[in-house]
């Protein structure tokens, strides 16, 4: 049997995903939840084999919540309409819904999705791709979706002194605390808003915002103190950068 | 351009002109040379009746002469040709006509001689003068000409501008309905039914109005409470709505559509990014002649929103500002967490 979990939050768009499921005997729906959080909990406590995740919910939206999944399930996506993940998803568009939709087509997404789940291929490495390139599409990041034990926090970019790498994953230091998310330095240096972030050193990108001041402590050696005073060390590479968006 | 003179009560003023420097011509010949009434009469007639006729012709001359600073040359050499040759022509015909009407002894006929002088230099200055008022016609005309284009111009523009900020029904919100439609179908046929027909009414109601700009509040108002009931099918017991509208505020006029950005802002901060129950309070009423409306909407303050936002806003304070001429219509206010937002929408006299 294959547990399926349905997020949307519109009752009726997870009536019909109901409705057209009844062709599947092999599929059964273990439950359905109107927002990302109960989303996210739903989904730690059924496992479910596949997921129908809608992209535009409260508090957090459908990319957001699959990045707060350690292993995500085999994904449907259905959105009424979105040129981002219209974009992301031609690529690579077994899986993707644009409401309102066919049942023909759903039935051909729903079959492609078993025969991945019945093959037994970790989904992981698919969703990486697809969160990524939505992120390379869309306008940057402008916020950060993180999860401690079950609690999820959202930040904003303003609350954010500085990203700090830390071997597959990025600790991201905010006025909330500290929060590890796996991500690469490369994708938060090409996604986030230039005007805000610098990258100072490879394992250092800081919010220009909280710089304090910049200080000479060797021949050639920076050191960036940030108003909660902290001290990183800027590469040369970075002190460049520095220099160019400081203007002094 | 045409003949300024050859059209509409033009030939009257200038032939009322001409009758005036005739008979002041008359006058001069009486007084100064002695002539008698008569004799000065036929003389000017002949005379100022041939440069009546020239004068006219002047016009071409200016015309198709372009005021070009790179043809000054050119300007000038036509202007003195179209001189020299109209004013021999003139004054030649003059003489000859006078002969031959008018008996002459050899006094006369010396004076007759002698006066060519002065009658060429007067020619002279008829063609300046003529000259001059055609420029002056001329250059009048083009800046009227210019200032209508202008204004045409701008018009289309408004037009144009108008039309972009007002197209800006979401779409999110027509596949999203078609959506819970297609659900309907199959858990409720009816209910399917009914809401094609509101979401028609509501499309016909949005898209259908084209180029009439105002609309009774009353009519904005129904078709605003069809999107809500469109909604409230999608989110069901989540969405209330409360409205205060006064009696006469549903009568005031104002632009079609202009509160549907502010109802999906408030929808959208509302139900979109919460998970409870959300409230939008509408209110409408006339204050000095003014039609003042307030919409209220309940978000969370904690929330950290993605981008994308203020564009109805902006919208709708760009078209108040493009319809009305006047700046600051649109006010807002956050409390808590409640925004409200505020549109003071002047009435027209005409209508």
């Amino acid at each position: 049997m294959i547990k399926a979990l349905i997020v949307d939050d519109e009752k009726l768009a997870r009536d019909i995903i109901k409705a057209y499921l009844k062709n599947f005997a092999q599929i059964e729906v273990v439950a359905e939840c109107a927002d990302g959080f109960e989303g996210l909990k739903s989904i730690q406590e059924h496992k479910p084999d596949l997921l129908f995740l809608d992209i535009q919910m409260p508090k957090i939206t459908g990319f957001e919540l699959l990045e707060l999944i350690e292993n995500p399930p085999v994904v449907i996506f259905s959105t009424a309409f979105d040129q981002y993940a219209i974009k992301a998803f031609e690529l690579n568009a077994t899986d993707y819904l644009l409401k309102p939709y066919a049942e023909e087509r759903f039935k051909g997404a729903v079959q492609k999705a078993v025969n991945k789940i019945e093959s037994h291929v970790p989904a992981q490495a698919e969703i990486e791709k697809l969160t990524e390139k939505r992120e390379e599409l869309a306008e940057g990041i402008d916020r950060m979706v993180v999860k401690t034990g079950n609690k999820i926090h959202i930040l904003g970019l303003d609350q954010i002194t500085h990203f700090e790498a830390q071997d597959d994953y990025v600790a991201i230091h905010s006025t909330q605390g500290k929060f590890l998310k796996l991500l690469r330095m490369k994708h938060l240096e090409d996604n986030l808003p230039q005007t805000e972030f610098i990258r100072i050193h490879r394992s250092h990108i800081v919010s220009i915002k909280h710089i304090e001041k910049l200080e000479l402590y060797e021949k050639d050696n920076y050191l960036l103190s940030l108003k909660n005073g902290v001290q990183l060390p800027v590469s040369r590479n970075g002190h460049a950068k520095l220099k160019e968006v400081l203007k002094y | 351009m045409n003949h300024p003179f050859l059209k509409n009560k033009g030939l009257i003023f200038y032939s009322a002109a001409w009758l005036f420097v005739a008979i002041l011509f008359g006058l001069g010949l009486h007084y100064f040379y002695d002539a008698p009434t008569k004799e000065a009469l036929i003389d000017s007639f002949i005379f100022n009746g041939i440069f009546y006729g020239l004068g006219l012709a002047y016009w071409f001359v200016v015309r198709y002469n372009s005021f070009d600073s790179s043809q000054i040359l050119n300007l000038f050499v036509s202007h003195l040709a179209a001189a020299a040759l109209s004013v021999t022509v003139g004054v030649f015909l003059t003489i000859t006509i006078i002969k031959s009407l008018l008996p002459q002894d050899e006094v006369s006929l010396a004076l007759l001689n002698i006066s060519m002088a002065w009658r060429a230099a007067l020619g002279l200055l008829y063609y300046a003068v003529i000259i001059l008022v055609y420029h002056l016609i001329k250059y009048y005309d083009d800046l009227r000409e210019r200032s209508q284009q202008q204004t045409q111009l701008e018009s289309m523009l408004k037009e144009s501008e108008l039309e972009m900020l007002k197209s800006q029904i979401n779409p999110h919100f027509i596949f999203n309905s078609l959506n819970s439609i297609a659900s309907l179908t199959i858990t409720a046929p009816s209910q399917a039914r009914e809401m094609v027909v509101k979401l028609s009414d509501f499309l016909r109601y949005s898209l259908g109005k084209e180029n009439k700009q105002l609309n009774s509040l009353e009519e904005e108002l129904a078709n605003l409470l069809l999107y809500l009931e469109i909604e409230k099918v999608r989110f069901g017991d989540r969405l209330k709505v409360e409205t205060e509208i006064t009696e006469a505020a549903k009568h005031l006029d104002l632009p079609n559509l202009i509160l549907q950005p502010l109802i999906e802002n408030a929808i959208k901060h509302g139900i979109y990014e919460s998970l409870g129950d959300v409230t939008i309070r509408l209110k409408a009423s006339e204050e000095n002649g003014v039609l003042r409306v307030f919409m209220t909407n309940e978000f969370d303050p904690e929330a950290i929103s993605k981008k994308g936002k203020g564009i109805g806003l902006k919208n709708v304070r760009e078209r108040l500002r493009v319809i009305y001429g006047v700046p600051k219509l649109v006010f807002t206010e956050t409390n808590d967490n409640l925004f409200t937002v505020r549109l003071d929408i002047p009435q027209l006299t005409e209508k």
